[in-house]
């Protein structure tokens, strides 16, 4: 205790002198005081002010960076038509307020977060690259495994790549892995230079980089992919090479070698490099690549062409389908050939199969007359129904990502298909279908509305979906028609060839994952739950909003001819990488260590750091600034046993309001929603806390920190207020809680910040407290962390009724939770107190408050 | 880009004039399934020049391009062929282009980037009115 040697140097002196002992902090006269004080006062509240204001601008430059993230990701999901001025324009304008917003906190905060700025401006950077049309960040890398390939570096690895890199990350597709050689790396073996290997800041560093920069490291790095590939084969390895033309990404692979051995794989390499550049005018902008993959021997292998356009029969009509051709390995002359249709559940219109002798042996060992799977024989088609469909299945979501019809060669391991190798094949120029607006004008519309998430056309069965459907029952292909747009239905995305919701934003979590996946979505559709029935075969136009009765297959005809934006289209590619640096979210969680500046990888990144380092600041507001405590504030009757002042920064009272303000003067509305809560006297409970000795002994170190703490910093209860703005700093007894609120008309701004700490009790009994806290905030819907007796909770993007709701409860809370903790003996304790202000105050929302029976029990 | 009327039965007749082949594509795909003819020219000479061998109801041009820019074209369209519509798409829109184009005579002025339902409305809007016209003419 720190205070007893003032306090017996205070007697000795009193001995000495013959004075009275002065006080601990002397009396101020009070003109003293006021000339002291007011030329501090208008320079604090100024100072908090500008700290509101740049609080306030951040808020509005996050919701227009928003906006505009948002629009530009509505675009890649073909709902607009846009060219390349229109991202250059976006990117400018995302910039300039991403800096502003950078700006803002370090002004609010005192320049702490400088850091901030050097991040801002490498994304900057990054973004105008790709406008630029640099090549991705590992442009020095020579091999590139697929596993680490995505979108943003198609420019240097090419579509086909890409696709198998995505396709390797969805759960249930099996591809033939590999790696890319790329051009700096075959461009480089043929001149005999390589240019240095360096690495870019936020992306993994090259396994080859740290090799060297001769041509003998692009050597060493194939062969570690290579041996990456295949490390526990036990014969000679093959591998199949392909050359690609980045840049071009319509054109399919070229020049195919397959059966090439790991000592061959070298030279093999270096005499396609040599081909290529000799045979390109151009390949600065082409950009050649050699795809190498693992080859795996299997029985059985084929190839699907994506879309035909055939006439079955006269009755059927003309039909769009996907023509699959199969052979056994060893006899690649005898095919079979099937034509499936393009909706679940694919089934076969033709089916062309090799005559074969009846001691035939399949490549499973069995003959056409063994069981096979169910009550059938084994037949004498090399394809079963169950594979040819999860066939179809793979190659349509190939299809998506490509966004074109192709030609896929697979080949069948462990009875599954695997993908080997793609092959863009482009529509024919968009022919006019004559009959089509007259087919469409006649076709029964099942359901119309709603907003077009990502454009597209598909057909199948209607499947009606909810958060709790499985995505392992749900029918590839099926159109899932759902409620609500509800995240948790994403994965279902992975299967469905389109969804349908009643509700639901565009610019939600589904809504982005829709994108991604490139699958047909429009949410909001009117009456959809009640039009769409169960097993009904339709056909969607998610560009045009519109459900339509039956399979059409003039329809899919037409989406089949390029009509809509895809990867084949520079733009969207060139979207697709810049919203790679903007769009995604990596720094979730506010306590966690990795949340800082230096790991922002994106313009959401920043802007959302400085969202929660500012409404920190402000939550922290008083503590930073212990001057307050001498500030000129106005004392409030706030009708309860609580003294709080209030400091107004504008606004927040009535101009006419007297020195002692009551609550009629106020106008700031989150504090007089707080004080109706505040007031209500059934949330004061009045019995006497029951202390134990450990909670005295607690009590103890605690009163002895308060006595020695500056009297500035003793600020009490204050409320700084304006007239949507409220920072209130609580000292109650032993704990303290910090309000932030905003309740003003931008719903998007609008947010409530509570801080919980301390409590007079030992410290299992605080932490029961505290989690009674969490538990209403979490019942409130605020995002709460708590950590031993300190509670935080944040609560935005709710509607205005509930913000009330939730800062009039924080009211009734901040008088009823007051030395509680003391008799929180038991988590049970915690529990039934929890149940006790639920049941008294939490239910109905907004409908009036009926007195109920004392929780003093608890 | 020059694609020729691929229906000369259909109902309207459109022009699309934009340097930037993406926004060519699209238009003329979303045209063609509305049952439209369209053909699309990436080059504003090209366009005139083929302007002059062949009717149109309805053009839909790009403000700002290289050589003949939009305005021009709007200018020389309203000059030679009073019949047609002119619509404006543009990046760059502001108050000002948006007010010479409608002094100058454009049925519409659309900032890019706008929804295919924008334009598809648009073009409907010009067909309901060269339908009026040619009723109206007929009457008297």
């Amino acid at each position: 205790m720190r205070w007893l040697p003032w306090v017996r140097f205070f007697r000795w002196l009193s001995r000495a002198t013959g004075r009275p002992a002065v006080a601990l902090r002397p009396a101020r006269r009070p003109d003293a005081d006021m000339a002291r004080i007011r030329p501090q006062t208008d320079s604090v509240v100024w100072r908090i002010q500008s700290a509101v204001l740049n609080y306030r601008r951040i808020l509005d430059q996050n919701n227009a960076v928003l906006t505009l993230m948002t629009e530009m990701e509505r675009t890649l999901g073909g709902e607009y038509i846009f060219d390349r001025t229109f991202l250059e324009n976006a990117v400018r304008r995302l910039s300039a307020r991403v800096h502003h917003v950078t700006y803002n906190l370090n002004a609010l905060t005192g320049n702490a977060y400088v850091a901030l700025y050097d991040r801002f401006q490498e994304i900057q950077a990054k973004l105008y690259q790709i406008l630029a049309g640099d090549p991705a960040a590992d442009k020095n890398c020579f091999v590139i495994p697929f596993e680490r390939i995505d979108w943003d570096m198609e420019p240097q690895v090419g579509l086909p790549a890409v696709c198998l890199g995505e396709l390797r990350k969805r759960t249930g597709i099996r591809i033939m892995d590999g790696f890319v050689v790329t051009s700096a790396a075959l461009n480089g073996l043929l001149s005999g230079t390589l240019e240095p290997a360096k690495t870019e800041n936020g992306n993994p560093p090259c396994a080859d980089q740290a090799a060297g920069s001769d041509p003998q490291a692009v050597r060493l790095a194939i062969e570690e992919g290579l041996r990456t590939l295949t490390p526990n084969a036990g014969a000679e390895p093959h591998f199949t090479l392909s050359l690609v033309l980045a840049g071009a990404p319509l054109q399919p692979p070229q020049g195919l070698r397959t059966g090439v051995s790991a000592t061959q794989a070298w030279s093999t390499i270096r005499e396609m490099a040599s081909q290529a550049f000799s045979q390109l005018p151009d390949f600065d902008h082409l950009a050649p690549v050699i795809m190498v993959q693992e080859e795996i021997a299997a029985p059985v292998e084929g190839q699907v062409l994506t879309r035909v356009s055939r006439t079955v029969s006269e009755s059927a009509g003309h039909l769009e389908l996907m023509e699959v051709t199969v052979w056994k390995t060893e006899a690649p002359r005898e095919r079979d050939r099937y034509l499936l249709r393009r909706a679940h559940p694919f089934d076969a219109v033709l089916a062309e199969l090799n005559e074969r002798p009846l001691n035939y042996r399949f490549s499973d060992g069995r003959g056409m007359f063994d069981a096979g799977a169910g009550p059938l024989l084994r037949g004498s088609a090399l394809l079963s129904r169950s594979t040819s469909a999860e066939l179809a299945e793979t190659v349509l979501v190939l299809e998506r990502l490509l966004g074109t019809n192709c030609m896929v060669s697979w080949r069948l391991l462990d009875n599954t298909p695997a993908v080997c190798q793609i092959a863009p094949v482009p529509p024919a120029a968009g022919q006019p279908i004559p009959d089509l607006p007259a087919l469409l004008a006649k076709t029964k519309v099942l359901g119309r509305g709603g907003h077009t998430v990502q454009s597209g056309i598909a057909a199948g069965v209607v499947v009606p979906v909810s958060e709790a459907s499985s995505p392992q029952d749900f029918p590839a292909g099926a159109i899932a028609v759902a409620p609500t747009a509800s995240p948790r239905l994403a994965p279902l995305l992975q299967r469905a060839g389109a969804v349908l919701t009643a509700t639901g934003t565009t610019g939600g979590h589904l809504a982005t994952v829709a994108r991604e996946l490139r699958v047909p979505a429009v949410f909001g559709m009117p009456d959809l739950l009640h039009d769409l029935t169960a097993g009904a075969r339709v056909t969607v136009d998610a560009s045009e909003c519109v459900v339509y009765e039956g399979v059409l297959d003039e329809l899919l005809r037409y989406a089949g001819s390029g009509a809509d934006l895809d990867p084949g289209d520079p733009e969207y590619r060139l979207l697709r990488r810049l919203l790679r640096f903007i769009m995604p979210l990596h720094l979730v969680d506010p306590q966690a260590t990795d949340f800082t500046p230096q790991n922002c990888r994106s313009y959401h990144d920043i802007i959302h750091f400085c969202h929660e380092r500012a409404v920190n600041e402000l939550a922290h507001l008083q503590e930073k600034r212990p001057g307050l405590g001498g500030l000129h504030t106005r004392r409030l009757e706030t009708g309860v046993p609580l003294e709080m002042r209030v400091l107004d920064i504008g606004g927040g009272l009535s101009p006419e309001a007297p020195e002692s303000p009551q609550i009629i003067d106020l106008r700031c509305e989150p504090l007089k929603v707080f004080l109706e809560g505040l007031n209500r006297p059934e949330a004061w409970e009045h019995a006497t806390a029951e202390l134990s000795i450990r909670d005295v002994l607690s009590g103890l170190a605690k009163t002895a920190d308060t006595l020695n703490a500056p009297a500035e910093s003793l600020s009490g209860n204050l409320a700084i207020i304006g007239g949507d703005y409220l920072n209130l700093s609580l000292r109650l007894g032993y704990h303290f809680s910090v309000i932030d609120a905003l309740l003003g008309r931008d719903l998007q701004r609008n947010y409530v910040y509570f801080r919980f700490a301390g409590g007079l009790a030992e410290a299992r009994k605080r932490e029961r407290r505290a989690r009674f806290i969490s538990q209403v905030l979490t019942a409130l819907d605020f995002n709460v962390s708590q950590k031993g007796d300190l509670v935080v909770g944040r609560l935005k993007l709710v509607p205005l009724v509930g913000l009330r709701r939730a800062i009039r409860t924080l009211g009734m809370l901040t008088a009823f939770v007051r030395q509680r903790d003391t008799a929180l003996h038991s988590d049970n304790d915690a529990q039934e107190l929890f149940g006790c202000f639920a049941g008294r105050f939490m239910q109905p929302a907004d409908s009036g408050w009926t007195e109920g029976e004392s929780c003093s029990s608890a | 880009m020059n694609d020729k009327p691929e229906n000369p039965t259909l109902t309207l007749h459109i022009m699309v004039i934009d340097d930037e082949p993406i926004v060519c594509k699209r238009l003329r795909s979303a045209f063609i399934k509305a049952g439209y003819a369209v053909e699309t020219f990436t080059d504003s000479a090209a366009a005139l020049s083929r302007l002059q061998q062949t009717d149109f109801d309805v053009i839909v041009t790009d403000l700002k391009m290289e050589g003949t820019d939009g305005l021009q074209v709007l200018a020389e369209v309203r000059r030679a062929y009073p019949r047609t519509r002119v619509v404006i798409i543009t990046g760059f829109a502001t108050m000002e282009t948006a007010k010479e184009s409608f002094h100058k005579g454009a049925f519409d002025f659309v900032a890019k980037p706008f929804k295919l339902s924008d334009i598809m409305d648009c073009i409907r809007r010009i067909e309901a009115d060269l339908h009026a016209a040619q009723t109206g003419n007929r009457t008297s």
